[in-house]
């Protein structure tokens, strides 16, 4: 009998109204807005970034997700996390979860590496006498001891994806979710971080992993989804998966 | 909406510590400090202090000095027009944090409202020390600024949840508001009071909740004066109902913030 999952994915959809991250200075003069608004032109037809997509994610797993520019991972990894709202389907999540995203990692800039840990905690609600306690361990994981009260928008995006990294491993969740922010980090880092992920999953933790670099995937994941074009074009185990995308990658670069 | 309250009450240690940060990295690294939100009200009064007593030679009734006429109104004005102002870019500017991390979104207007009202309570205590340096003592009549500013409050909040989600989308929403709170400044009671116009005029002033709210501030601090039972009932209701609007137009979008990054 297959344990119960611990993140159920159903029928998930989503369209962009007009790919905002496309058309947005053209769409946000307000004449254009309002003139949109009333004649409901389907001007910009609304882009589909997400088609379908049905998922269980079980404990344990290090799942990775693979596809080309514009495929929809990170889209899907924001619906997953409930930054972004699908237009249609079902998400549940069983547990306490984590998200790192790449480059800012959410940090408010102006603040201090500290002041962004206990600001991280308390938007996850994380009890303040606990990450009183978990604060020594997340700055010494980070490696970022002599530069913790300087302000985030002075530290490179190896130091950011550090900090990000050692906050979300160091509060305990059940679930985490990376979107190809380790890359920034430099080799012992990122070696460090692979140790770690798969220490977390041997403790029963739930990882999902969104990357280019297939020898990542290759060292961490049980499994494999590959995304194309918002739909899900293949899910299996790991060194399958990666083979045969990589396979399609190689015929795809050589007809250019 | 039951989840946007229990979220933002979950929120609450957050909102705090964020104010905080906020607004020590605001004043604290500025060369005069936290002097600035004292310094600012006090200056501006003095501006329009100077422009209509000498230059226009107008009085306000009673015998407060034209400053405490102007200081009384700026200090309401001042909060409600700085957090406006940033309203239609208050989610933009931090689109980093909300398509990065999975929080309550609406603690950003909470933070922000938080901090204005750091500033207003800072004022109000200016101006309290000012009466109090020229022989006004706070009277009976105080009892009912809990009930004004409480209204205050809420009426700013409720329009300023709609002119962030309204700002995401439509970028020209932040020099429309820019604009109208200038026409609005001449209309609020910042400048004038019912008794400085004919009552055909003072009664039309009163349909703006904005004039009613400061004129019924300053009256208390000022003159000792109750305020309108029956239209403070009315705009409380009022007030409540575009709390509760604003709330509505947010949460209607809020899922998709992060796809406007």
């Amino acid at each position: 009998m297959k344990p119960s999952p611990i993140i159920v994915v159903e029928n998930v959809t989503k369209y962009y109204n007009r790919r905002p991250q496309m058309v947005r200075r053209k769409d946000q003069r307000l004449l254009d807005f309002l003139v949109n608004w009333f004649l409901r032109s389907g001007r910009e037809a609304p882009f589909l970034v997400l088609d379908n997509i049905n998922l269980n994610i079980y404990p344990g797993e290090i799942v990775g997700l693979v596809g080309s520019n514009g495929s929809g991972k990170s889209t899907f990894l924001r619906v997953l996390t409930g930054i972004s709202r699908p237009t249609k389907g079902r998400i549940e999540i069983r547990g306490e979860y984590r998200e790192l995203f790449a480059l800012a990692a959410g940090f408010n800039m102006d603040l201090s590496g500290r002041k962004n840990i206990y600001l991280y905690a308390a938007m996850k609600y994380i009890p303040n006498h606990v990450i009183e306690e978990k604060i020594d361990s997340i700055i010494e994981f980070s490696g970022l001891a002599d530069f913790i009260d300087d302000p985030v928008k002075t530290y490179s995006s190896g130091m950011r994806s550090r900090l990000g990294f050692s906050i979300i491993v160091n509060t305990l969740p059940d679930i985490i979710f990376i979107d190809e922010a380790l890359s920034p980090g430099d080799e012992a880092f990122r070696e460090k971080c692979n140790r770690t992920l798969l220490q977390l999953k041997e403790e029963g933790k739930t990882i999902v992993l969104v990357s280019h670099s297939l020898a990542t995937l290759r060292h961490l994941c049980t499994r494999v989804v590959w995304l194309n074009m918002g739909k899900v074009v293949m899910d299996g185990p790991a060194l399958k998966i990666i083979n045969r995308y990589k396979t399609f990658q190689d015929e795809r670069n050589k007809l250019g | 909406m039951v989840k946007f309250f229990s979220d933002t009450w979950k929120s609450r240690y957050l909102i705090i510590t964020w104010a905080k940060y906020n607004i020590e990295s605001n004043y604290l690294e500025a060369k005069l400090g936290g002097l600035w939100i004292v310094l600012q009200p006090i200056v501006e009064a003095l501006i329009y202090a100077t422009v209509f007593g000498l230059i226009l030679a107008r009085k306000p009734r009673g015998d407060a000095p034209f400053v405490l006429f102007f200081l009384s109104g700026m200090v309401m004005w001042n909060f409600f027009s700085s957090a406006l102002v940033r309203s239609a870019t208050l989610m933009n500017s931090k689109i980093n944090t909300i398509s990065q991390i999975k929080f309550p979104n609406q603690t950003l207007v909470f933070v922000f409202l938080l901090e204005k009202f750091v500033d207003f309570v800072i004022a109000f205590i200016v101006l309290l020390s000012f009466n109090a340096f020229l022989g006004l003592f706070p009277s009976i009549a105080f009892i009912y600024i809990p009930i004004i500013l409480f209204m205050f409050f809420i009426f700013t909040s409720g329009v300023m949840f709609t002119l962030a989600t309204l700002g995401v989308f439509i970028q020209d929403i932040a020099q429309i508001t820019g604009l109208a709170l200038r026409f609005l400044l001449y209309f609020s009671g910042v400048l004038i009071s019912s008794d400085m116009v004919p009552e055909k005029v003072a009664n039309l002033l009163n349909l703006n909740p904005l004039f009613f709210m400061i004129e019924s501030f300053r009256n208390v601090v000022l003159y000792a004066e109750t305020p309108n039972i029956l239209l403070l009932m009315i705009w409380m209701i009022i007030s409540i109902v575009f709390l509760f609007v604003g709330i509505f137009i947010f949460l209607k979008n809020d899922g998709v913030f992060a796809d406007y990054q």
